[in-house]
C-alpha cells in the first residue's frame, strides 16, 4: 500500500476530500433548504451558507496544492484516491449531520421555551 | 509516424513555453484536482433540485454516474491485463509536466473515470452535464499536453466511461430498484 510510502499526501488527500465535502454540503444545504445539514444551523441556509461552502471549496484546494511537497513527482494509486475519498466525505457527511442535528434541537428547544413563556 | 503521434508531439511541443498555461494543465492533468471536483460534484448534485421530481432524476444521475464509474474501471482492468501500451515519454522526447506513470497507457483511466461521471449526469441534466463534460474534457486533453498520454488513449477512454454510463442508464430496473433503497436510507438519516 502506497499510504505508507506516501504519508503525507495521504494525510493531506483525507483533509482536502474532508474539506471540500463538507463546502459542498454547506454550500447544498443553503441552496436546497437543507437546515438537517447546515453546520451554522439557521444562519446556513442563505446566502452565508453559499458563500462559506465555495470558500470551503476553493480554499481546501488552494491549502492542498500549495502545502503538499512532492504532488507531481509521485502518487496514490487510483484504488488508495477512491478510499480516502469516501471515508472522508462520509465523516463530512456524518460532521455536516452531527451540526445539523444540534441545531434543529436548539431551535427546537427555544420553540418550547417561547411556547411555555 | 502514425497520426495519433503526429498529433501527440504537436500538441506537447506547446508544452513548457507559457508558464501560465503549464500551471493550467498542471491543476487539470494531476490525480487530486479532476477526480476530487467530479466526486464533489456528485455530492452537490444529490441534493439539488426545486421539485421532489427534480431531486430524484439529479439523484438517479448521481447512481448512474457513480455505477458507471465503477463498470468503467473494471472494463480498463480487464483491457489491461490483455494490452500494454507503452506511455509516450518511454517512446519519444517530450515535455512532460507530471511524473512517469507505470501503468499501460492505453485506454486513459482519467478520460474513461471522468466520462463516466459527465455522462451519468449529462443523460440527466444538462445544466450541470455541460461543466462536468468540460471538467472531463479539461482532465483528458491535459493528459495530452502534458505528455502523460496519446490523444487515442484518451479518445478511447472517453468512449469506454461514456459507453459503460450508457449502459448502466439504460439498465432502468436496477438504477431504480437500487435508487429506492439508496432513498430510503438517505430518508432515514435526513439526507435526501
Amino acid at each position: 500500500m502506497l499510504f505508507s510510502l506516501y504519508p503525507l499526501i495521504s494525510q493531506n488527500y483525507f483533509t482536502l476530500c474532508l474539506v471540500v465535502s463538507l463546502g459542498v454540503l454547506q454550500w447544498a444545504a443553503a441552496r436546497n433548504h437543507k437546515p438537517a445539514l447546515s453546520l451554522l444551523g439557521p444562519w446556513g441556509l442563505g446566502l452565508t451558507g453559499q458563500v462559506v461552502g465555495s470558500l470551503l471549496v476553493t480554499g481546501g484546494f488552494v491549502w492542498f496544492f500549495n502545502f503538499t511537497p512532492g504532488l507531481f513527482e509521485t502518487g496514490l494509486a487510483g484504488g488508495e484516491l477512491s478510499t480516502l475519498f469516501s471515508a472522508a466525505s462520509l465523516s463530512a457527511l456524518g460532521l455536516a449531520r452531527l451540526g445539523g442535528a444540534f441545531w434543529q434541537k436548539q431551535t427546537q428547544r427555544q420553540a418550547e421555551v417561547f411556547t411555555l413563556d | 509516424m502514425n497520426f495519433d503521434r503526429f498529433l501527440f508531439l504537436t500538441f506537447n511541443s506547446l508544452a513548457g513555453q507559457w508558464p501560465w498555461l503549464d500551471a493550467l494543465a498542471r491543476l487539470f492533468l494531476n490525480d487530486y484536482f479532476g477526480p476530487t471536483l467530479l466526486a464533489v460534484i456528485l455530492i452537490g448534485l444529490w441534493f439539488e433540485g426545486q421539485s421532489e421530481a427534480a431531486q430524484r432524476n439529479n439523484q438517479r444521475a448521481v447512481l448512474v454516474a457513480t455505477l458507471g464509474t465503477i463498470v468503467a474501471n473494471s472494463l480498463l482492468k480487464i483491457i489491461n491485463l490483455l494490452y500494454y501500451r507503452p506511455r509516450p515519454f518511454a517512446q519519444h522526447e517530450v515535455t512532460l509536466l507530471f511524473y512517469r506513470p507505470t501503468d499501460s497507457s492505453f485506454p486513459s483511466n482519467a478520460a474513461a473515470i471522468g466520462f463516466a461521471i459527465a455522462a451519468g449526469v449529462w443523460l440527466h441534466n444538462r445544466a450541470w452535464g455541460r461543466w462536468v463534460m468540460l471538467i472531463a474534457l479539461l482532465f483528458g486533453v491535459s493528459r495530452i499536453f502534458g505528455g502523460v498520454h496519446f490523444p487515442l488513449d484518451v479518445l478511447a477512454g472517453a468512449g469506454l466511461g461514456w459507453a459503460s454510463a450508457w449502459w448502466v442508464y439504460r439498465q432502468e430496473w436496477l438504477v431504480d430498484k437500487l435508487l429506492t433503497r439508496a432513498i430510503k436510507v438517505a430518508a432515514r438519516l435526513e439526507i435526501t
